[in-house]
Formats: C-alpha cells, structure tokens, sequence
C-alpha cells in the first residue's frame, strides 16, 4: 500500500487527464459521426434501429456506473427503466396537461427514489443478494402492474404517450437538429412519420451525449476511481477513508436516475410503453450488452449498446424470416452467445482493446492513487 | 538404508511477489517423526499446504518414491493425510461423522472401519464419550483430539500435522505430544510442524529449523535441543 | 381451513424447489438463477410428454428426468469452468433461465398450458374440497422431502454434502471431491424442483415466464431459513407456503400478488434480520 502510494500521489490526476486526452478526439467522433447519419442514410427503419439503439446506451452507461465501477451488480436494472417509463405514460394518461420535460423529471425522481428504496437495504448485500434482491423487485414490478390493470395496463401497457415532438424543449430542438443536418427544405419535404423519427433521433442523440458524457466524466475523474475502489476491496477502501455508504447509494441512485431519465425518453419516444420495459429480458439485455463492451468502462457498454441492439432490431430481422417470427429467438441467441463469452472470456472483449487504445494503467493502482489522494 | 517416504528438493512458493518458501529441502523415512520448527510467518503452513496439493509451488517432490499425485484429492488417497492449522473439523457434524468422514480413503476396505474407530476411542475416550455430540461444541483440546482421530482413520502413510499445540493449555500440549509419540510407535510416520520448539523437538527423531522460507539448521531432535543458538532463539533460555 | 390445507400442500411444493435452491447454495456456494428453470422444464416436459400420448406416470418420470438432465448439463457446460467466479455465476444463470425459456416460447409458444390430473376426482379433507391431484402432489412432495432429510442427515452421502458445505477445504482433506458432490446435489436439486414442477402442473398454468415465481420464492425461503441452513429452508418453506395461500384466498386479486408479497418478504427480512428466522450469523 505504501508503495503505490508512493509514486502513485503524483500522477493520480495526471493519470485520468491523461486517459481522457487521446480519447476526446476518438469520442467526439462518434457522436458527430451520429449527427451527421442521417444526412446519408435514407433508411428511416434504419434509424429508427438507431434511435432505439442510442437510448440503451444510456440504460447500459447508467447499469455500468452501478454495476461495473461498484461490483454492486444489478439484475434488476429494468426496474430502473420501467419506472421512468410508466411514470411518463401516467402523466400522458391521466395528466396530459403536464408538459413532457416535467412528466420526464418526474419519471427520474420516481426513478431515483425506487433507487434510494433498493438501495437502502442493498447496501450490505453481496453478489448473489444483490443479484437476487434486484431481479425480484424487477419482477414484482410487472405484478403491480396486472394488480393496477385498470390504470398501469397489465400485458397491454399504457399506448398513446404524448411524444417527443410535442415537448416543449425536446420538439424545437429535435426539429433544429433536423434541419440543421438535413436542410430546412429537405426535412420540411418529408412526410410527418419520417419527420417524426429525424426528430426522435436527434432528441435520443443529444440526451445520449450528455447522458454519458456526464457519466463518463464522473467515471473516469477521481469519484470514478473511489467506485471502482469499493468493488477491488470494500474494507480497504472504508479503512482509506471512503464514505462507503455514501458513495455506494450514490451510485444506486445515480445509476436509476439516468435510467429512468432514458426509459422515460424512450416512452416518448415510441409512444408505448409494455411489459418488455420491466422484464427480465431487458434486464438480462443490459447486462449481456455490458459483457460484450466490457464492464466497469461506460464506453464499452455503450458501444455494446449499438453492435448488440442494432443485430437486435435490425440486421437479424432481415438476416433470416424464423427472427420475425419468433422474436424470442433473438434474446436467446444473445443469452447463448453471453455464456459462451462467460466461458472463454470472462472479462469481456472490448476493455483489453480500450487499454491499449489509451495507455491506461491497472484499475487497481489507479484507485488505490484516488484513495490515498482523498484520504 | 531405510525407506523413504517424503523426499522434498528445492520446494518454492511464492504468493504474487512475496517469495514465501526459497527452496526448501528434506525428507522423511518410514517411522521416523520429522519436526519443522519456525517462528510465525516462516513458511510452515505453506510448506505443508503445497505437499497436499492446497497451494502452487515449484520443485520436485517424491512421496513413496513416486512424484507427488497432482490434484489434492489424489494426494489424500495416496496416503498422505493433512491435519490442517486450526483443526478444521466440520462444526455442525458429529463427532462419529468426522471420525467416518476421515475414513473416506479407505472406503473400498470397509472391514478395517471398526477397528480404526475402536483405534482412535483407545486413544481418544472422550471421543467415545461424545461420539454424538456435534463437534462445534467440543473444547479446544478435545477438537485437536478429533481432528487428529479424524486423520488417523485414515491409515495415513505419513500424517502432516501443523501445529497441533496451538492455543492449547500446557497440560494439554504435554498429554497431545504424548499421543503423537504414541500413535509413532503404533508405525505412523509423522511430519510434524510447530512454533512450540520445546516440544516438537522432544518427540522428533529429527528436525529442521525453518526460517522466512529457508532451512537454515537440521539435526536430531535432541543434537537441536543441546545448540546453544536455537537454545536461545527458540527456547528462552539463554 | 382452506388456507390451512392448501398452505400445507403449497408449503411442500415449494420446499422441494428451495430445498434443492438451498442445497446447491450451501454446497457449491453457487447461487444458481437457473433454478426455477428445472421447475418449468419439469412441467413442460411432462406436458410434452403427455401430449405424445404417454401415460402420465412416464410423462412425470420424463419429467423429472429431464429435470435432472439439465441440471448436470448445467454443472458441466456452464458452472463448472467458472465455479469461483461468484458474478459471472450469477450472469451466466440468469442467461440460461433466459435461454430456457425463449426456448419454452419457441417450441410450445406463450400460451398457458396445463396437464390433465395425476387422478381424478375430489376429496374433502377437515370440510375443504380437494382435488385428489393436488392432495397427491402435497403427499408426494412431502414424502421426497422427508426421504431428502434422512439421506442428508443418516447416509453417508448426506455427511459428505454437509462436509463440503461446512468447510469445503476441509473436506478435500479427507478425500472429497467437491466437484462431484457439487454435481450429484445440482443434479438432485434439478429432479426435486422438476418434480415439483410435474406435481403442480395440473393444477397451475404453464407458461414460458412460470419460472420466475418459484425462483423468487426459494429464494426469499433461503433468506428467511438462513443461509444453507436445512432446518431453516423446511421451516421458512411453511411460512412461504401458508403466507402464498393466505394471500391467494384473502387478498383481492391474491393470486397475481404473491410475488408481491414475497418481495416484500425479502426485502423486509434483509433489513430487519439478514441472518434469517432461526438467527444463524452468515458466513
Ligand atoms: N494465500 C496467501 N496469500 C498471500 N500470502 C500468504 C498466503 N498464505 C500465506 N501467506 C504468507 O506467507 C507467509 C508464511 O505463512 P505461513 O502461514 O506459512 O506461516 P507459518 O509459519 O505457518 O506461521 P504461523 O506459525 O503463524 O502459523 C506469511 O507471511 C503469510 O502472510
Ligand atoms: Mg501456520
């Protein structure tokens, strides 16, 4: 410990500048490389997929800041993304008066409180009662929602969500993206169903950007190495000086905020909101996402986000008709091809990549620098 | 020339960086009762953790002039049976059970089960006493006493103990190195390891100083009680 | 009375799907998410069976059966080469109860099923109706738990099970293979909760999500009895039992709340007493 310390103190914060430095270029890439999309690609089933895509980044970045910095693992994160989503159709249902930022806030504090709520007994849970605890609120969710039939929807969910071009904020600026990137006349040649999902890109794009920025920035800064601290080695950690507790709720409540924030988008988005939004599935999705980008990273999820969503919701359905069908088949060829990654490579397939991509040192020293930093 | 049961050349383990044992070497022969004499942190546990195959190491071992089986659960049915640091029984089991339990090696010669137990309540009659009792509940000594008899019907070809002495009264350490010298002379080859100098090198035929990894001094049990130097390192006398 | 009765039968049930849950935790320290999977294979196996017109007792010995084939396939395809990785444990689990059931979607779609009764015909036992299918199951599920208890607790089989869950170095010391006994308990789990799953098919629905419920419920009766404790699962898998039926017939809309309920359950023992009813400190 004291070695590290050593000749770790001085470079602690060099260290996260210097993993973030090479790599703004490389991010910043991407998402202009998204912003610019859709002036080439005429494929508007295409960009849907994308859209869809670009919100389960956010879900994967929001379960990676929980799960894979703390090693508190979520099976339950659909919980997280329902509620958001849910709590925006409500409003459309029985409060369509309430503008769409508000239904959206509301749907992140829902969100966020069901985090405090998970969180709180949580905190002394380990692995397998964590693991537990999580999946069965997510499943008791899906329950309350055939016990309030009449007002949550039960299997048919909630339809009829007030829709990102009717928001306040959201509408003028998906729609100033659109033409922005489009041209004013081009956009305005085309049909409303078209126009309406240039717009919902656009709003998934932005809201992706500073989702994960946000978090991004956190991860990698020196809270985000504190985070990772606590998964290396929680005793150590509280014995340097970290306030465990704090820091671990934090996460719980960081983590469903932004998911609820992104399933409450994604209901404005599609209109709809069902049961998928709280099922096991989804939860698994995330997790199978996270895997294949590599945990504890934000960005391997969200690059995840796109391989695995877009395999999903596009290039298998065209892939083979047995897909369309039986859709089924899709969420269990990923549950298949997840234990084999498991199996081969437990520590999944981008981060070894992202190392050499950026230079950066071992989790564990830089932690241990962050810790002995703050204490 | 007698038989050699354990011969140990140049045994390494290293944990990460921290070299734990820097080539260590020695050997057993048939009867004898070895002793490995250190103080905290030398290496002991280690050392007899890697003969049962508990923990990765580098070098050659021979047991029965064979090498070494490699997965622990061959080890065990080979004969060589382990008594670990702090007895390790199982708590929530009955005695008899961790008495049966320790016979699992001989399990394709079941005539020799009654005899083994009768064997073990001879030695041990509190155990007999107590056969029912969950072994969680036993004292300290008495678990050392179950946890030896456990071993033993086993048949052992050579029985590892470690540190059979640890925080026993100085009664009980007398009476437990009394039964070690016994169950010697019933023809059990013993390697035995301890802190408790005194003791370990009175019932020992010979034994071996081992300090932070290394063998630094072997000899007869008696020749090492006479050395003026472990006299005063180890014993307290000056 | 209803309560009382069909508590009971409920009751035993659901103890043969902890107590196998429970066996497997405690032994292999594997927690498996799969579990409640062997229930649906159980059931739907039967149900196939008896749908290609086999009599009923080879559909339930199929059932079973199957059961236990997936529960070695899973020790040996997917728990064995990463038995200590606790998270990757649970990932991969989750991944095969998923797998399991897109799978039950695809071959028997998502309608409900059910199987025709073990027997036919009604009893009434202290004024309630029964059906004698259901008495069956509660009489068969209480029989297979009591022979469980005695192989654990008077074989030597059992003493090494409870060897390796007491201390698991330990009992490679005298010569246990923890692998093994590893796979023989998941194998045995998997056939106690398929067999569960074959008792209640006739008298519950089928469907591809159906594990999800026994899962949640073994599990809240692991917490409760406390960790690998065999006591503590018989005793907790009562007041899971009683408490499933006391909702069903007291609570509005009872039956889709259970789940409800059991998380609560769970959640409130975790804050109030997380080292369960009968107090044993976790490890
Ligand atoms: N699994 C392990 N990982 C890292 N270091 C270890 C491990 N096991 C033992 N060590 C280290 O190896 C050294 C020797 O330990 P060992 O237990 O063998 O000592 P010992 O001679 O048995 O001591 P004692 O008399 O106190 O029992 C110690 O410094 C210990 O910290
Ligand atoms: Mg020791």
């Amino acid at each position: 410990m004291t070695d590290t310390a050593a000749h770790a103190k001085p470079s602690a914060g060099s260290r996260a500048k210097r993993f973030l430095k090479p790599n703004v270029v490389l991010l910043a890439l991407i998402p202009l490389f998204l912003l610019y999309l859709p002036r080439f690609v005429e494929n508007t089933t295409l960009l849907q997929a994308i859209s869809v895509a670009t919100i389960f980044v956010m879900f994967a970045a929001s379960w990676d800041i929980l799960s894979g910095y703390t090693g508190q693992v979520s099976f339950g994160h659909a919980a997280f993304i329902g509620t958001g989503a849910y709590t925006v159709a409500l409003f459309s249902k029985y409060e369509p008066g309430v503008s769409n930022e508000l239904a959206l806030l509301a749907g992140v504090l829902v969100a966020a409180l069901l985090g405090v709520a998970i969180g709180v007994p949580c905190l002394r849970l380990k692995g397998p009662y964590l693991a537990l605890a999580t999946l069965s609120v997510a499943g008791a969710l899906v329950q309350i929602t055939f016990i309030y039939k009449e007002q949550l929807g039960g299997e048919d969910g909630i339809a009829g969500v007030k829709n990102v071009q009717d928001g306040a904020v959201t509408g003028p600026l998906g729609e100033g993206l659109s033409k922005l990137v489009l041209g004013p006349l081009t956009f305005g040649g085309k049909s409303p169903f078209d126009q309406y999902i240039y717009v919902s890109y656009f709003v998934a794009l932005l809201a992706m950007v500073l989702v994960v920025g946000g978090l991004m920035l956190l991860g990698y800064g020196k809270r985000g190495l504190v985070l990772r601290s606590i998964q290396q080695d929680e005793a150590a950690a509280e014995a340097a000086g970290v306030p465990l507790t704090r820091y671990k709720l934090a996460a719980f409540v960081l983590s469903a905020a932004c998911a609820g924030f992104a399933g409450g988008l994604y209901a404005q988005i599609r209109g709809t909101v069902a049961l998928d939004l709280l099922s096991v599935d989804l939860s698994l999705l995330i997790i199978i996402i996270a895997a294949f980008g590599g945990a504890g990273s934000i960005i391997g999820p969200a690059i995840g986000a796109y391989a695995v969503i877009l395999l999903q919701n596009y290039y298998l359905d065209r892939a083979s008709d047995v897909f369309v069908e039986h859709p089924e088949l899709k969420i269990g060829s990923f549950a298949l091809l997840l234990i084999v990654v498991l199996i081969v490579a437990p520590r999944g397939l981008v981060p070894p990549l992202l190392q050499r991509l950026s230079g950066r040192g071992s989790p564990s020293r830089a932690a241990g620098a962050a810790l002995t930093e703050s204490a | 020339m007698s038989e050699r049961v354990l011969d140990v050349q140049d045994l390494k383990v290293s944990f990460g960086k921290a070299q734990v044992l820097d080539g260590v070497t020695f050997h057993v022969d048939k009867g004898e009762t070895v002793a490995v004499v250190g103080p905290n942190g030398a290496g002991k546990t280690t050392l007899l953790r890697a003969l049962s195959r508990l923990n990765a190491w580098s070098g050659s071992v021979e047991f029965d002039g064979r090498p070494l089986p490699k997965k622990a659960y061959d080890v065990v049915m080979a004969g060589l049976v382990h008594t670990p640091e702090r007895r390790r029984l199982f708590p929530g089991l009955s005695i008899r059970d961790n008495l049966e339990l320790g016979a699992r090696r001989l399990r394709k010669e079941p005539n020799t089960r009654a005899e083994d137990l009768e064997r073990v309540y001879t030695l041990f009659p509190k155990l007999k006493e107590r056969a029912g009792q969950t072994a969680g509940t036993l004292s300290g000594g008495e678990q050392q006493q179950c946890a030896i008899g456990r071993s033993l019907m086993g048949r052992p070809r050579l029985l590892l103990l470690d540190e059979p002495s640890m925080g026993l009264a100085p009664k009980l350490i007398q009476q437990i190195f009394s039964i070690i010298r016994e169950i010697n002379t019933q023809g059990t080859t013993v390697l035995l390891v301890e802190q408790n100098a005194q003791q370990a090198l009175s019932v020992a035929d010979r034994a071996y100083i081992l300090e932070t990894g290394s063998i630094v001094k072997e000899g007869t049990g008696r020749e090492l009680l006479g050395d003026p130097a472990i006299k005063e390192a180890y014993l307290g006398v000056a | 009375m209803d309560v009382l009765v069909q508590g009971a039968i409920t009751s035993a049930t659901i103890a043969l799907v902890a107590l196998g849950f429970s066996l497997v935790y405690g032994v292999g320290g594997i927690v498996n998410l799969a579990h409640g999977s062997f229930f649906m294979i159980g059931a739907y196996a039967a149900y196939a069976a008896s749908e290609a017109d086999m009599p009923l007792l080879v559909a339930a010995v199929i059932g079973v059966a199957a059961a236990m084939l997936a529960g070695v396939l899973l020790d040996r395809l997917v728990i064995a080469p990463i038995r200590h990785q606790e998270v990757a444990v649970l990932i991969a689990t989750l991944a095969v109860a998923i797998l399991v059931q897109s799978g039950v979607q695809f071959f028997f779609g998502g309608l409900e099923r059910q199987l025709p009764g073990f027997v036919e015909g009604s009893v009434s036992i202290f004024g309630v109706d029964l059906r004698q299918t259901e008495l069956l199951a509660g009489l068969m599920a209480l029989v297979t738990i009591v022979v469980v208890l005695l192989v654990l607790t008077r074989s030597p089989a059992g003493r090494m099970v409870r060897a390796v869950a007491e201390d698991e170095e330990a009992a490679v010391l005298v010569g246990v293979r923890p692998e093994r006994v590893t796979l023989y308990v998941l194998a045995i789990g998997a056939g106690l909760a398929g067999l569960a799953g074959v008792l209640v098919a006739p008298y519950g629905v089928l469907t591809p999500t159906m594990w999800l419920l026994p899962l949640t419920q073994a599990f809240a009766i692991v917490i409760l009895g406390g960790l690998g404790s065999i006591q503590g699962t018989v005793l907790a898998s009562v007041v899971i039992g009683f408490l499933d039926r006391f909702v069903a017939f007291n609570v509005k809309d009872g039956g889709i709340k259970i789940g409800l309920v059991t998380v609560a359950v769970i959640l409130a023992t975790l804050v109030l007493r997380p080292q369960g009813l009968l107090g044993k400190v976790a490890r």
